[in-house]
């Protein structure tokens, strides 16, 4: 060898140092004792509770807010929180919550009734611009008074029906001193962040809530939230143990997790969610009119429904996690459901009859309109999500055999909501609705005709069909009535207006998937959101190395 | 005066380069479609204030024309404004991940340059096929950074400095064999080999100094090729550096952070070239 060829040994051994040099500058910080950690996709808009306006948000405003009561995930019934207690008055229009004494902030500052006063009337100030104030339908006429320390009266202008789980989601913070989540009464503060790396939770030494054994809760010293919009490098920390859980496993990584650790993961049906195809119905569209007929026809889109093998996709697109979908309320939300709706079957032979029915022909394998125009269009969906991009080529499929040409149009979100919200520039769009509450008074920016989310035909003026009506009425009616039985009846007769007439074709509800490590206890998994931390204060990691690594 | 006047006219040029980067960059989001988009519009809870905010939006940035020249303005103040997307100082964001990049850059330069140094060396004196030595370079070569990236991930080993290090390495070390190849063969270079000099000693003193001043164009080049590379790589590997952030602006549209990290980016590109020429002309003169 000569003795340049000395260096091949040095060329040898700086390979295996890169090879090893795996961690870089990780996106985390290094794990806390006693710390849980998982990811989130996005950063919070905010740590303002007052002002969350997002799902990151919102989640933040979940582990830190102390709330007067609680909704229990599993039950969805509210439960009491730092109101030990609560009453509702006959007519519905006075809430009188009575606080837990010794209640304190994280600072160790007395938590009295004029602290929950000044949260709630800064959530119902229109400078707030709160989401939570429009559940109260009126927020100006909403009045809050304090007869004593321990006593708050909230005075409604009408009956809400479920207001008390509005309270759920207004954090409770010390009078005048809004402090970004920093200063709560809920399990966790906010202690560091840092923008597009990790958030860092601190646990509330004042927190009230001791469990049995009066032990101190919550058990977790601190939580990290690292921000990580990267599917893979998620299941990847898992597996590693750097991680302690995932809320929503994508379908594509639960067999991969499954596979290495089978005892963490866990498929829990159905969830809330819907994934739905849909027609442009916008007369101010810029699609030929002969386009526009075909998607106002009721005919072609039952027989687009009737077309799909909505069990090839839950099969194929979600590798069996999803369950077929004829109905914008899922078989989960059991009290909403309507058990008794009658739906257009899965039938492509019948799909064939209803297209004929409904002025279309066949010729040479393609399907024509009454005015000899082949019926072809662009179904839009979002670039990224492996699943949604997997259903709109078995559409395709299903379609080609109806003789209906349909070509898949990927966008990113901002371009696809440009083309969908601000020009209405689309033939058909395939996209998810996630639904977090399962109270369908949460829905109803999606129905009412006038508003900018009802996607089929947005910001209506006046209805323009008898049964956009008609569902207007049903979810006013739901809306607003006292009666338990007459809010269902609305909602029944509205999901089956929906199942006539197929403005959304809904095809499957994707199953909620969780991934839990087995070193985690107190944990109690739910499909609401949000989901296996619900109760975040009972859950307590166990220390000592994971079998697949970590800490 | 003649060399003052080129280092002027290279400054300039440099300057020139970093303004329309800039203006290139405001001009091409401004324009992307879904500029005025939030992901928050098709929420059903909070699509309202999502609207409300991207009218407001609409209202103050409507012409591409004032967007360009706020931005310079503001520039011009030492205000690199406010992110879209995090509602934070942009130059506060750039600051906290700058260092984190520069890392990056330098260890996966360092090892690039070493193991294409490393490989260069032995094959150039090799007589016979180079072709087949140089294969494995020729091959990472025609994998993209990303596809490598994620197979680090899959296969959890490696890391970003490796992979920035490969395709570092891949594409300089063509140059290096060549430069290499074309000194050994130099008729002084054989007769000191026959005179029985070590090869270190004629490399260090004969072959290092006359292909200096390639080697300092090659390294303008590699740094181009990193900072190419540290987008994917860092998106990848989430290492919060200034080429996630740019991933992270991209798809949030997010102006201000985009067209900073432009700058950030011409800027050091137009001085690595700077500087490679500015040595290539003292050495001249």
């Amino acid at each position: 060898m000569s003795s340049r060829f000395r260096s091949i040994p040095a060329f040898l051994l700086l390979c295996s140092a890169l090879c090893a040099s795996g961690q870089f500058a990780s996106q985390s910080a290094p794990r806390q004792p006693g710390e849980l950690a998982w990811a989130i996709h996005y950063d919070p808009g905010t740590f303002d509770p007052a002002k969350v306006d997002d799902q990151a948000s919102e989640l933040v405003r979940y582990l830190t807010g102390g709330v007067l009561v609680r909704v229990n995930r599993l039950t969805n019934k509210p439960e009491p929180q730092l109101a030990d207690s609560y009453r509702i008055s006959e007519q519905g229009r006075l809430l009188v919550f009575h606080l837990r004494p010794g209640l304190r902030f994280s600072d160790g500052t007395e938590l009295t009734s004029a602290d929950v006063a000044w949260s709630l009337r800064r959530v119902l100030a229109p400078d707030t611009q709160s989401v939570v104030a429009e559940e109260f339908l009126s927020p100006a006429a909403v009045v809050v008074d304090t007869p004593d320390k321990l006593t708050v009266r909230v005075h409604l202008p009408r009956r809400i029906p479920g207001v008390e789980a509005i309270f759920d989601e207004i954090a409770i913070e010390p009078a005048n001193r809004p402090s970004q989540g920093r200063v709560t009464a809920g399990p966790f503060t906010v202690a560091e962040y840092k923008s597009g790396q990790f958030l860092r939770l601190r646990r509330n030494p004042w927190y009230w809530r001791r469990d049995a054994a009066s032990a101190p809760l919550p058990y977790a010293s601190s939580i990290r939230l690292d921000i990580l919009n990267n599917r893979e490098q998620e299941a990847a920390n898992f597996l590693r143990g750097e991680y302690d859980l995932i809320d929503a496993l994508a379908p594509e990584y639960f067999a991969v997790v499954a596979r290495r650790e089978p005892q963490a993961t866990r498929d829990l049906g159905a969830s809330l969610n819907t994934e739905q195809l849909w027609f442009n119905q916008s007369p101010a569209s810029p699609l030929p009119q002969y386009e526009k007929a075909w998607f106002r026809n009721r005919g072609f889109r039952v027989a687009i429904s009737e077309a799909i093998h909505r069990v090839d996709l839950a099969r194929i697109a979600y590798d069996g996690h999803a369950t077929p979908a004829f109905d914008f309320i899922s078989p989960a939300n059991q009290q909403w459901h309507n058990n008794n709706l009658k739906y257009p079957p899965e039938n492509p032979a019948l799909a064939q009859q209803t297209l004929a029915a409904s002025g279309f022909h066949r010729s040479g394998g393609r399907l024509y309109d009454s005015a000899g125009h082949a019926v072809r269009f662009s179904i839009l969906t979002n670039a990224g999500n492996g699943a949604r991009q997997k259903m709109a080529s078995l559409i395709q499929q299903d379609l080609a055999r109806a003789g209906i040409e349909v070509t898949i149009v990927q966008l990113d979100f901002p371009a696809l909501i440009e083309r969908l919200m601000h020009k209405q520039d689309y033939e058909a769009c395939l996209l998810g609705v996630s639904n977090a509450e399962p109270d369908p008074s949460s829905m109803m920016n999606m129905w009412l005709s006038s508003s900018p989310n009802h996607q089929w035909n947005p910001s209506q003026k006046t209805p323009a069909t008898p049964w956009e009506a008609e569902i207007d009425r049903q979810m006013r009616l739901q809306a607003s009535s006292a009666s338990q039985r007459e809010r269902k009846l609305a909602i029944d007769r509205v999901q089956q207006i929906v199942a006539d007439q197929q403005p959304f074709i809904y095809l499957v509800y994707p199953n909620v998937l969780q991934a839990v490590s087995p070193r985690l206890s107190g944990v109690d998994r739910a499909i609401l959101s949000p989901g296996p931390i619900w109760k975040i204060d009972s859950i307590r990691r166990a220390q000592g190395r994971s079998q697949a690594g970590g800490q | 005066m003649r060399l003052s006047l080129n280092i002027l006219m290279r400054a300039a040029r440099a300057l020139l380069l970093v303004v329309f980067a800039a203006s290139g960059t405001i001009l091409m989001v401004r324009c992307a479609p879904g500029y005025f988009s939030d992901a928050r519009e098709m929420d059903g809870l909070y699509g309202q204030v999502a609207q409300m905010e991207m009218q407001t939006k609409r209202k103050t940035e409507d012409s591409i024309r004032e967007t360009i020249a706020k931005t310079f303005q503001s520039w011009a103040r030492g205000d690199f404004g406010q992110s879209r997307q995090y509602q934070t100082p942009v130059a506060g964001l750039m600051a906290s991940r700058i260092p984190v990049s520069v890392r990056l850059l330098s260890e996966g330069l360092a090892f690039g340059w070493l193991l294409a140094i490393s490989a260069a060396l032995p094959i150039s004196a090799l007589r016979g096929n180079h072709v087949l030595w140089g294969a494995p370079f020729t091959l990472l070569l025609s994998i993209p950074t990303a596809a490598m990236a994620t197979a680090c991930i899959v296969a959890n080993a490696g890391g970003p400095v490796m992979v920035l290090a490969l395709v570092i390495a891949a594409r300089d070390f063509k140059f290096l064999r060549h430069l290499l190849d074309e000194a050994w063969s130099a008729s002084h270079l054989l007769l000191g080999r026959a005179q029985g000099i070590s090869p270190p000693r004629l490399f260090a003193r004969h072959i290092l100094p006359n292909i200096a001043p390639r080697l300092r164009a090659l390294a303008t080049l590699s740094l181009v090729t990193a900072l190419g590379a540290l987008l994917p790589v860092e998106v990848i590997f989430t290492v919060p550096g200034v080429g996630q952030l740019a991933w992270s602006a991209v798809m949030n549209r997010d102006l201000p952070v985009l067209a900073a990290v432009s700058v950030l980016m011409a800027a050091a590109v137009a001085a690595a070239e700077w500087m490679a020429s500015q040595s290539a002309l003292v050495e001249a003169g």
